[in-house]
């Protein structure tokens, strides 16, 4: 089975610190922290330097020093999302500001038919359910074990009570049933549509003006089982506030390859308007 | 489905939902060959699967059932175990 190989390398201790200060200081005090933590992570992790800064040169065509400025940013505010997912699900929620362009979808949605969610890891989308008060039904994440074990350990009591479910996706295919079920229940699903996995199926589309992969698995699934699918964001916008986004529910009518079409070209839409929120750290494009 | 079934129906049905719904040549199904590699099934494929031998054969699959299907004689004969 196809794995993520990325590395999760915030540790536990680091994100007790980042609790504590949360916890008895308030975000502000959490994001000062975060400039020499995310300093350390732009000289010290290569990897996803390179490929940020790839992306805002390459990509979105930033001048050599613009896109290092913007690499050096891009970790500052990775950072500040987590605190944020951290603050939210913590119980701070009131902290927080927002606006909802597309709610009565997703409460349209959770009422009749259930979906799939389609996210990228972009922004904070895992988020967006803390901001849904007229949604009773669970909201079903389906991740990659590798990459959410250590986070899901410290969000378990706030998923518990806040009628998110993590689901897995294991070698033991126990994620299949559970996927299943949640079908045959109407929830929503909620999917990354932007990251492949070596050794797993993709579908290869021009984004941003390049050649890159992005999974067939949760387009397969939404055009197989003909669901309804909306494509969500939590964007983090300045002073504490989110804006988030659900695009109607639709079915899609033509094949997989045409779904992604669609998932790219809004997926590109949101990247010019949020350049600093793209947080995949791995090189995304086939160069 | 309460009618009880041959092997041969179970053959027949099956190769015939995988033809159509995985998009692979009938040649490709042969009682020895891997069930995942050529169906090339993927961590989320699965779904489909299970919702088709349920639509298909009228049971639930469990988790610990998809364990020892390796070959699609296997696989033949996990299903006629369940529906004869």
């Amino acid at each position: 089975m196809a794995q993520w190989q990325g590395q999760s390398r915030g540790t536990p201790l680091g994100y007790k610190i980042f609790l504590f200060l949360l916890n008895r200081v308030g975000v502000r005090a959490a994001y000062l922290l975060l400039i020499p933590v995310s300093l350390y992570y732009v000289l010290f992790v290569p990897k996803a330097t390179k490929a940020i800064y790839y992306y805002f040169h390459n990509r979105l065509n930033y001048s050599p020093i613009r896109a290092l400025l913007r690499t050096r940013l891009n970790f500052l505010v990775f950072g500040q999302t987590i605190v944020d997912k951290f603050a939210i699900m913590g119980g701070m929620k009131n902290a927080y500001s927002y606006e909802f362009d597309g709610e009565e979808n997703l409460i349209e949605m959770a009422n009749t038919t259930g979906g799939i969610l389609i996210g990228a890891h972009m922004g904070n989308w895992d988020v967006a359910s803390q901001f849904l008060n007229d949604i009773q039904k669970p909201f079903n994440i389906v991740m990659y074990e590798n990459e959410l074990e250590s986070m899901k350990k410290l969000f378990d009591q706030a998923l518990k009570e806040k009628k998110i479910k993590i689901i897995a996706i294991k070698q033991d295919l126990s994620h299949i049933f559970e996927i299943k079920k949640a079908f045959e229940n109407k929830e929503l699903l909620c999917f990354h549509g932007d990251r492949f996995l070596e050794g797993s199926k993709f579908i290869e589309v021009d984004f941003l003006g390049e050649k890159a992969k992005f999974p067939h698995g949760p387009f397969y699934l939404a055009t197989k089982f003909k669901m309804p699918y909306s494509f969500v964001y939590a964007m983090k916008e300045p002073a504490l506030h989110y804006h988030l986004y659900a695009s109607k529910g639709k079915i899609n009518t033509g094949s997989v390859e045409d779904l992604v079409e669609i998932y790219k070209t809004q997926l590109e839409e949101k990247v010019k308007k949020y350049p600093l929120q793209w947080f995949n750290y791995y090189q995304f494009w086939n160069h | 489905m309460n009618t009880v079934m041959t092997m041969d129906e179970v053959v027949s049905i099956t190769n015939k939902f995988l033809v159509e719904e995985f998009e692979v040549e009938l040649s490709s199904i042969q009682p020895d060959a891997p069930v995942k590699e050529t169906l090339e099934l993927d961590s989320l494929d699965y779904v489909d699967l299970v919702v088709l031998i349920d639509s298909h054969f009228g049971f639930k699959v469990q988790q610990q059932d998809f364990k020892g299907i390796i070959t699609f004689q296997d696989f033949y004969y996990f299903l006629y175990n369940r529906v004869k």
